[in-house]
């Protein structure tokens, strides 16, 4: 009679942890082309592709020594004709009368490609989710962050602030005059003012300074570890990288209002960007194209 | 909150001279548990996770930090601020050995010498001069490999198939299991171990550094082991006489017995 292991329609292998081949059963001759008899006393290595090998050495052998087992693992065998074969396998250490380890393996090709259409997915998901993502948070005109998506880095930067005891500048920058350039050059002459300030800020705008268009005319940032002089300085840099931007022979400027929370401070965003606010229509009062300061005794001119 | 504790550091032991024990890919501190009974008695030894790895926290993960060495190095270099390390020895395994390269080249006071278990400056074929051992199309293999695993040891689909962050419950379920860790986490480490090549580093280097090689070894061949030899000034090369990746979990005496001596000819 056959032996009852050459009959099993899956691989039984016994090897030492010095990863020498014991025993090997028909399997490996039926199914993988393999002579079962030189098996015995070959590497492991010898019926592994390389990632396996990678994969027995960085997984297999360590959770081999650390726990003795290894549960429903899958890699790739390599065939007598060098194409790989993909196997699920149980692997058992027993440490008595010799330490060896046992190998129950079975043939996983269909599973494969089952993995292979769900990781597949998986990826289709989250580069989908990503894209959403990046869209839900970006202002379409400009390319810059949106509302949401400022109030959500805000928010992280006011936390931040909170625990690294830091101040925080918040600013908001108005066109000036934005509706007239809609009222008399059309609003794709609008537009590109949107667009191209937009790309000014951005420009000017350093690590740990966040800037956004809310909406409309409407830009905002937030400067991390930035006091009234820090927040003065990037409001001037506005200014100044203005003076370059000319759209139908028109001048652009901006009107800024700025608030600070020093640190320790304990306002939250929505009352700093009221505040911000009406700093902004300080500026807007005092002649446009400046900006002004939001102090506890009222708004006062930047400098 | 000290960093570290983002690093699962574990101290055994006590004694004038620390030595910091940095794990290889794939799995965690764990790794170290073989070796470690032979320097605890008479020194102080540091354990730590990579973020993502083991026990550490994967809050702090991002892939693009991670995504080549220099990020786990910084993992380093943390341990080493938080508890204040000057002139540790460095045991490294595999991918480790490189991390503790460019670590030692970032901060070299933090270090007095290294011992790197099966190191290799770069696993990937780099024709017609290097061979690495590996070309992209393994690289690949291996990437979907853990993948394959990862969703069969979960043996949870809702996340895998909806492409959902992976909720604590998961997390937690996989951190009982020794070498599992995030597929994500585990794929950009494996990517960055692959993808790395520091050759051109090994001649900068400014530690005296014990290059434990296998005879026998898939991830770093003798070749391997000998061009590092060769490019590392101030390096000697030990080769024990074994097969496979893991010296210092199959061979710990062995390992034990030629670090000791290293560091008395190198006090």
């Amino acid at each position: 009679m056959i032996p009852p292991l050459d009959m099993l329609p899956g691989g039984v292998l016994v090897t030492t942890l010095g990863r020498e081949v014991r025993f090997a059963n028909a399997f490996f001759r039926t199914d993988l082309g393999l002579d079962d008899t030189a098996l015995v006393g070959a590497q492991i290595e010898t019926l592994l592709t390389p990632a396996s090998r990678v994969f027995y050495d960085t997984y297999l052998h360590p959770l081999l020594l650390n726990e003795g087992r290894c549960d429903e693992v899958q890699f790739n065998l390599i065939s007598g004709s060098g194409t790989p074969v993909p196997v699920v396998a149980c692997l058992r250490r027993a440490d008595a009368p010799e330490t060896l380890v046992f190998w129950c393996i079975m043939r996983a090709d269909n599973r494969n490609k089952m993995y292979e259409e769900l990781v597949k997915a998986q990826e289709d998901v989250n580069s989908h989710a990503r894209r959403m993502q990046d869209l839900a948070a970006t202002d379409s005109l400009t390319g810059m962050p949106n509302r949401r998506e400022f109030e959500r880095q805000a928010r992280r930067d006011l936390r931040s602030a909170d625990r690294a005891g830091h101040s925080i500048a918040l600013l908001m920058i108005d066109i000036d005059h934005f509706k007239s350039f809609n009222d008399n050059h059309g609003h794709a002459a609008g537009d590109e003012v949107l667009r191209r300030f937009g790309a000014t800020l951005m420009a000017v705008s350093r690590k740990g300074e966040t800037v956004a268009r809310l909406g409309g005319e409407e830009f905002a940032c937030c400067l991390y570890d930035a006091d009234q002089a820090g927040a003065a300085a990037f409001a001037r840099r506005v200014h100044d990288s203005l003076r370059a931007l000319v759209v139908e022979q028109r001048s652009v400027t901006v009107s800024i209002g700025i608030t600070i929370r020093p640190a320790g401070g304990t306002r939250d965003l929505v009352a700093l960007l009221k505040l911000a606010d009406v700093a902004l229509y300080a500026a807007k009062s005092a002649g446009r194209n400046c900006t002004m300061h939001h102090s506890d005794t009222g708004p006062t001119p930047c400098t | 909150m000290p960093r570290t504790e983002n690093n699962n550091v574990t101290i055994l032991g006590s004694g004038p001279q620390t030595i910091v024990m940095a794990h290889g890919f794939g799995c965690d501190q764990n790794m170290w548990r073989f070796l470690t009974p032979y320097f605890v008695p008479d020194h102080r030894v540091v354990l730590f996770d990579y973020t993502g790895c083991g026990k550490a926290a994967t809050t702090r993960f991002n892939v693009q930090k991670y995504s080549t060495l220099d990020g786990y190095a910084q993992d380093l270099l943390d341990v080493c601020a938080d508890l204040d390390l000057r002139d540790a020895i460095l045991v490294s395994h595999s991918v480790s050995t490189m991390i503790g390269l460019v670590a030692g080249l970032q901060d070299p006071s933090r270090f007095h010498s290294m011992a790197m278990v099966c190191p290799s400056p770069c696993l990937m074929n780099q024709p017609p001069d290097y061979h690495g051992g590996f070309d992209r199309a393994d690289l690949e293999e291996l990437l979907a490999m853990m993948d394959q695993n990862y969703i069969g040891w979960a043996n949870y689909l809702g996340p895998v198939v909806t492409g959902l962050p992976n909720g604590t419950d998961l997390a937690a379920e996989l951190s009982g299991s020794f070498c599992s860790t995030d597929p994500i986490i585990a794929k950009t480490f494996a990517r960055a171990a692959f993808m790395a090549d520091l050759r051109h580093l090994l001649p900068r280097a400014r530690h005296p550094t014990l290059l434990l090689q296998s005879a026998t070894d898939a991830l770093a061949s003798q070749a391997v082991g000998e061009y590092t030899h060769a490019h590392l000034p101030d390096s000697q090369l030990a080769v024990v006489d074994a097969t496979g990746h893991c010296l210092h979990m199959t061979h710990p005496a062995e390992v034990a017995r030629l670090i000791r001596a290293f560091m008395a000819a190198r006090p």
